[in-house]
């Protein structure tokens, strides 16, 4: 169960614990923003690579600052995403043989252009004889490495947010759909339980686990029936008993008198302070940044551009550690 | 071979934010064919401490020690195949209803034996003995465990665990949420095997049914262990009690023993045994 640990609320007290989640989730969609920015400069796809490569570095910088700040254990980090390997695997096998296949070459005509065919996988034995693009290498990376950035971004965001205020913030960004009748609390109600559960289902997981094994069930060994045999033995008490459980709830909130169209108020209130300003002007300045060097066409060779860059990690560092001083991060009691 | 706990402590969520210690430093025996009951508050480490037992938990610190067995999570100490742990010591959990999953009420008993290799024949034929002795009747035994009643899905859960021949046998709460025949049932079941020779480890919150039926009680506070004793020396002759509460016939003795009786406690169990401890002081007058 520890690897479920990626993306749990951490109980400290930092300054990104403190911002608004309006602002945390928006200050993250505008990063994945600047993060899968194309730069889509003729005929010079290695420029297009590298500053990739430089406007990811600035983000995983910010990250890793944010991290530090709030208290998420990078080393943790690391550990959880050991849990998705098979996926980045996936993504990067699925890439080098379909981003930059022959036909596909057309799309990425350029960078075929420049790259050309780089080395052939051959099995004589299949009469296999399948070739490798360093385009299509470049892509997966840069795939895989924006996919590991934003998973990071939103780890940052559920850690350092309880999810109970994550909802209030979806509530927030949906009222205005609320004019057109659209359910908007009811969805963030139903978000919120669901998210008080995954937690309780866990646990629930855990105890069915410990139950079955004193059965004898083993869930980590085996032969391959016998490990599906131990899966139903998990699966359904599970199922069944998240049945109940969602039953009796709906049953109690009623019992208690829940109306979903009655107009309610919060007891915790959403608010915005200087800190959220400051971040949510930095992110924008951020992807504003990102958009003029896309736009026109500035690139590492440009002039003035090292210069720029400096610039930005040093607004970067500064505030970071003015925000830093003016608020201490300090472990609460949960 | 009694069973050992040597310092162990337990801390739920080990190195990371969300530590949090269930046992510190316990030291305690629990002695072979005994009928042990685990108190104390809720929240105290009463569970944690008997998942211990076959190692579904291992201790963050010490060891446990069950015959042959070494539970630790030094992986040098520890007994490599935990799986014949979990034959020798069968754990019934709080819920324990929540645990059936198969087609038939005698599939889900049989299904523990063949984890253990038991062809299914003698699985089955396990099951069948294990049910009629936790009082399920034949008529049952093709149903859905889902179509039971609550106390009735306990007995095949436990009848579950009893198929594997355990010779301890843990219950976490087993009359929690019970009738008052079925509280009496299910602990007059537990004393007959006691009676044949296995351990029986109760976790309970009802002290009444610690002094009828414990021969021995560990008492927990906080993490820790505060008192191991007969239930007559916790009980009877005890002032401090733990904020356990008082059994009944405890409270009898205790009021008599103000008005000038005094009666002889070890042997004073239930009502029967306390009317005719009071017959045999009333003789001897
Ligand atoms: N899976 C878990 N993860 C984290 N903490 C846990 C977990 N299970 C129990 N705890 C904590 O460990 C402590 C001891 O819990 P335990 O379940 O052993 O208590 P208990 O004595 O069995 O209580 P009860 O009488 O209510 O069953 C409690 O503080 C509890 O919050
Ligand atoms: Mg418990």
């Amino acid at each position: 169960m520890n690897n479920m640990i990626l993306g749990r609320y951490s109980p400290y007290d930092s300054f990104l614990h403190r911002l608004d989640p309006r602002n945390k989730i928006v200050s993250m969609i505008l990063l994945m923003v600047a993060l899968f920015f194309q730069f889509n400069l003729p005929g010079t796809s290695i420029t297009d690579f590298v500053m990739t490569f430089i406007v990811e570095g600035v983000i995983l910088f910010i990250v890793i600052i944010s991290m530090i700040v709030a208290h998420v254990s990078i080393k943790q980090f690391f550990k959880s995403l050991k849990a998705m390997w098979f996926v980045v695997l996936l993504l990067f096998i699925i890439n080098i043989f379909i981003v930059a296949s022959p036909s596909s070459a057309d799309w990425t005509s350029t960078m075929y252009y420049y790259y050309g065919e780089s080395f052939r996988i051959q099995v004589p034995a299949w009469n296999w004889d399948y070739p490798i693009y360093w385009a299509s290498i470049y892509q997966s990376i840069k795939i895989v490495s924006r996919l590991i950035i934003m998973i990071s971004l939103t780890m940052i965001l559920t850690s350092t947010t309880k999810p109970l205020d994550l909802t209030f913030a979806f509530e927030w960004f949906m009222s205005p759909l609320k004019l057109i009748k659209f359910p908007a609390h009811e969805i963030a109600m139903t978000l919120s339980i669901a998210l008080r559960f995954i937690p309780t289902l866990l646990d629930e997981t855990d105890r069915i686990m410990k139950a079955q094994s004193s059965r004898g069930v083993d869930f980590k060994h085996g032969r391959v029936s016998l490990r599906i045999k131990a899966l139903v033995a998990l699966i359904i008490p599970l199922f069944i008993s998240a049945f109940q459980r969602s039953e009796e709830l709906a049953d109690a909130m009623e019992a208690r008198g829940y109306n979903p169209r009655a107009k309610r108020t919060h007891y915790h209130k959403l608010t915005w302070s200087v800190f959220d300003s400051v971040i949510i002007l930095f992110t924008l300045a951020i992807l504003a940044g990102v958009i003029v060097i896309s736009v026109m066409n500035i690139t590492y060779y440009t002039p003035t551009f090292l210069g720029w860059l400096f610039i930005a990690l040093a607004i970067t560092i500064t505030m970071f550690i003015l925000l830093g001083i003016f608020s201490s991060t300090r472990k609460v009691a949960k | 071979m009694p069973i050992n706990f040597k310092d162990v402590s337990f801390t739920y969520s080990y190195k990371t934010p969300f530590e949090n210690v269930a046992l510190n430093d316990i030291n305690a025996t629990i002695l072979d064919k005994s009928f042990t009951c685990i108190v104390g508050k809720t929240g105290c480490g009463k569970s944690t401490l008997i998942q211990q037992l076959n190692g579904l938990l291992l201790p963050t610190k010490g060891e446990v020690i069950v015959d042959e067995f070494v539970v630790s999570s030094n992986r040098k100490r520890r007994t490599k195949k935990l799986a014949n742990l979990r034959k020798k010591v069968g754990i019934v959990f709080q819920f324990s209803e929540n645990q059936l999953f198969e087609e038939t009420v005698l599939d889900d008993v049989a299904f523990g034996p063949t984890n253990f290799k038991v062809s299914k024949e003698e699985a089955r034929k396990i099951a069948k003995e294990c049910l009629l002795k936790v009082g399920i009747k034949e008529e049952y035994f093709e149903k859905s465990p889902f179509e039971l009643s609550g106390g009735e899905k306990r007995r095949v859960a436990i009848a579950g665990i009893l198929a594997l021949s355990p010779s301890i046998m843990v219950l976490d709460e087993p009359t929690a949420g019970l009738d008052p025949e079925g509280t009496k049932e299910m602990m007059e079941l537990l004393k007959k095997m006691n009676e044949s020779g296995t351990t029986v480890i109760v976790v309970t919150h009802d002290m009444n049914l610690v002094l009828t039926y414990a021969t021995n009680v560990i008492v927990m506070s906080d993490s820790r262990i505060v008192k191991e004793a007969t239930p007559d020396e916790l009980f009877l002759d005890n002032d401090e009690k733990y904020s356990l509460e008082t059994p009944y016939i405890a409270k009898v003795v205790q009021e008599l023993d103000k008005k000038g009786i005094k009666l002889d406690t070890k042997v004073i169990k239930d009502v029967k045994s306390l009317a005719s401890e009071i017959a045999r002081k009333r003789k001897n007058k």
